[in-house]
């Protein structure tokens, strides 16, 4: 779980978001580090190409962590 | 040689400005200003109708040189948005109120925000298939029309106008390889609702579009120009939003400058948005990338050089 988490943070790292990365930890809320609804897109789209899933669009509002995207990908 | 000789355009004088309706979206002056990018709307009056849009960028393109309403030969009107109940054709209306001869050919395009690039494509190849000197691409899709004024995701985005492309032989821009492409069974994602009669958009599909898709093409699209980013002096992309013009230029490395977000005063204008950046085309630009993509969901590239 460790090393997914840390993946999930490397993803928001990478695509690019406007929040200060440095201070997302695995249950900070995103929304209250400074991402947005368009940097979520982002990050979402960044995640499912990295991992080679899809997201489905009914589970996007419950991901509110990196914990949240964590489990939601453990069960795709 | 047919191509690109002059643009006009038409923003109608109404606007909604958006900063008027954070408390109603939940959104602050930096969302605006910095993410969607959509300052204020460009709205159409009420008994507006498109065709009328279109005559007046025509009028506009009438002021810019010495078009003569009797050397048009053909006209084509790029909307979804068209009179009525698009019958008869938009384009055979405008023709009406122009007073076109009668040998002008007049028709519509049904595509939305990939439609100037696809029409130039189109226009160019039917006045070379029938010998035509000129001819006026009009793009003029008034959202406004279909918009849901309590819908966050597109009534703080789209605004109205139209341009009048005048197509001759005596071109100021010609056209390199265009490439063009379709998701069709994506075509959801951007939709009017059947019992509504409103505009729909999944933001998220079409944003995941937008990153993925459209950047792949027009890198294709440059190679397949034998051209490189840094050829270009200008990505003329469409203007869905701040943040996807953004992101598109990121993913192929642009500089910021190279990739102008034009749109915060008027909207995202669908069809309209890639003629009125190529409008106030810099003198010195020689070869301009420009790439439409949405609706359908469609997107389509070319490159534009400047004829010497």
């Amino acid at each position: 779980m460790k090393v997914l988490t840390d993946d999930i943070i490397a993803v928001i790292r990478e695509v690019g978001v406007s929040a200060d990365v440095s201070r997302i930890r695995a249950d900070t809320r995103l929304s209250e580090a400074g991402i947005d609804s368009l940097d979520m897109m982002n990050v979402l789209l960044g995640i499912e190409q990295k991992f080679g899933v899809k997201i489905p669009d009914e589970r996007i509002n419950a991901l509110r962590t990196v914990d949240d995207i964590a489990s939601c990908l453990q069960s795709l | 040689m047919i191509g690109i000789q002059t643009i006009g355009s038409y923003l109608p004088a109404g606007r909604t400005d958006n900063r008027k309706r954070m408390t109603q979206f939940d959104v602050d002056e930096a969302f605006l200003q910095d993410r969607s990018g959509m300052l204020r709307l460009a709205v159409k009056a009420q008994n507006e109708e498109t065709s009328d849009m279109c005559c007046r960028a025509f009028g506009d393109l009438q002021r810019k040189g010495t078009l003569r309403p009797d050397k048009i030969e053909c006209v084509v009107v790029c909307t979804q948005n068209p009179d009525g109940r698009g019958m008869p054709n938009t384009s055979s209306i405008v023709h009406a109120k122009l007073g076109l001869p009668e040998s002008c050919a007049a028709f519509d395009i049904s595509l939305g925000c990939s439609g100037f690039v696809y029409g130039l494509s189109v226009i160019q190849g039917f006045m070379k298939a029938n010998g035509f000197r000129n001819g006026v691409l009009f793009t003029a899709d008034p959202y406004s029309k279909v918009i849901d004024e309590q819908d966050k995701g597109t009534s703080l985005l789209f605004g109205d106008a139209a341009t009048a492309t005048l197509i001759s032989d005596n071109p100021l821009w010609r056209a390199g390889k265009f490439l063009f492409g379709s998701l069709g069974r994506e075509g959801a994602s951007i939709q009017i609702q059947l019992g509504t009669g409103k505009l729909s958009m999944n933001g998220r599909g079409v944003f995941s579009f937008s990153a993925t898709v459209v950047p792949q093409n027009i890198a294709a699209m440059l190679a397949a120009n034998d051209l490189k980013i840094e050829d270009i002096d200008c990505f003329a992309l469409h203007q869905g939003s701040r943040y996807i013009v953004d992101t598109i230029r990121k993913k192929l490395g642009i500089p910021e400058n190279k990739a102008p977000f034009v749109a915060a005063d008027y909207g995202n204008t669908v069809s309209s948005s890639i003629p009125l950046i190529l409008e106030q085309a810099s003198p010195g630009w020689k070869r301009i990338a420009i790439a439409g993509f949405g609706v359908g969901l469609s997107w389509a590239s070319t490159v534009l050089y400047r004829v010497n």
